[in-house]
């Protein structure tokens, strides 16, 4: 069998490796971390952009619009908070975790990019929307 | 390796003789379908018919109160059977998949195969009312023998998609095209990245129209907010596999639909 034979196979086989690495990879990466101490639920979130504006949207179950805050801690970071109208038991988000209940929301969201300032929030369906502006 | 185990053999033969449709329930945008179909197995009291095994399914054991069962299951009612999957779908694994729900319909000798996802909506935040969410077909059964007039006449009327399709549903798809079997999509706006009870409630609404189900939404409305706590970690988990789909069909998962 020729050397090009086996070059093909472990072409092949490295192409596999490889994959099969980015989906581990991509599995383990971004999962949502809740701040137990603080009996903090972290909340879905995504971001979006247009040429001024970067648009945050957080997904808040059950939060009361009146305790909403949002803070920017740098130029690249966000943070999000609220406080959850009915405390959630924890054994409802994950039955692994200790006995306690979540009282609020809480994310610290980096951003794409440096931005400004915050140039308006909106709360419908529990779901909050930032617009913040870039430079 | 694809092995489904039938753990209610009697039942099995029931379903076999009854000519039921089977209906597919996987994670995909909006986890529409998964949790319309876990709606659909406690409303209407399912029986447990068995499982798939395969080595394309995640390590994952699904334990319920201590009772561990298997993470793709498939379920019997009077009116319907459902396939549901809790795990998502590798994209490495859509195809397995595929050929895994065909096996099960034809040992079920189901007579259509249903599917449903989300369409992602930008600006699902502004359709507050269910009533107003876009609910698209798309079928491949019309010139074909068995399907009830109901159905039949629901689907004529009905608006159509047009566009693309990529996730597990797609490989669904290709796979009934291939063996003719008759089947049907239907799409409804959602949250692109969030889990949608509320659309799962337009769902099950259009199949309570479809085959006579009659089952009642309310309970799955007043529950949404729980739900979307309850599967924030499976939204997270589907969403990078439709990421990763994209990587490897060089086109974005995102906003592909009319």
């Amino acid at each position: 069998m020729s050397d090009e034979f086996f070059e093909d196979i472990m072409r092949e086989l490295r192409r596999r490796i490889k994959e099969l690495e980015t989906d581990v990879t991509s599995l383990l990466k971004g999962e949502v971390i809740d701040d137990i101490d603080d009996e903090a639920i972290e909340p879905l979130s995504t971001i979006y952009e247009t040429s001024d504006t970067i648009i945050v949207t957080v997904d808040m179950p059950l939060v009361k619009s009146d305790t909403i805050e949002t803070k920017l801690l740098s130029e690249e970071h966000l943070l999000v908070k609220g406080e959850i109208k009915k405390h959630i038991e924890s054994h409802k988000i994950d039955s692994t975790y200790p006995y306690l209940t979540f009282k609020r929301y809480k994310k610290l969201i980096s951003l794409p990019c440096k931005v400004k300032s915050i140039k308006r929030l909106s709360v419908r369906g529990d779901i909050v929307t930032i617009y913040l502006s870039k430079y | 390796m694809l092995e489904i185990i039938w753990t209610n053999r009697e039942s099995l033969i029931k379903s076999k003789l009854a000519d039921k449709p089977l209906f597919v329930a996987a994670p995909d945008t909006g986890l529409l379908s998964l949790i319309a179909g876990a709606h659909l197995i406690q409303t209407l009291k399912a029986e447990l018919l068995g499982y798939i095994d395969a080595d394309w399914i995640p390590p994952i054991s699904i334990v319920n109160n201590g009772d561990p069962s298997m993470p793709i299951r498939i379920y019997s009612t009077n009116n319907l059977d459902i396939l549901l999957s809790e795990t998502p779908i590798l994209p490495s694994a859509w195809r397995h998949f595929a050929i895994a729900t065909y096996q099960v319909a034809i040992q079920l000798s189901s007579i259509l195969v249903i599917g449903a996802t989300g369409i992602p909506n930008p600006k699902r935040i502004e359709i507050q009312d269910i009533n107003n969410l876009r609910v698209l077909y798309l079928g491949k059964f019309l010139d074909m023998e068995g399907i009830s007039q109901n159905i039949r006449e629901k689907y004529k009327l009905a608006n159509k998609f047009t566009g693309t399709l990529a996730g597990p549903y797609s490989s669904l798809i290709s796979l009934m095209i291939r063996h003719n079997m008759p089947f049907i999509m239907i799409l409804i706006d959602s949250y692109p990245e969030y889990p949608d009870p509320e659309s799962a409630a337009k769902l099950v609404e259009e199949l309570n129209s479809l085959f006579n189900l009659n089952v009642d939404v309310k309970s799955l409305l007043d529950r949404g907010a729980e739900i979307r706590l309850m599967a924030r970690q499976l939204a997270i988990q589907t969403k990078k596999h439709q990421l990763l789909a994209g990587q490897k069909t060089g086109a974005p998962p995102l906003n592909m639909y009319v």
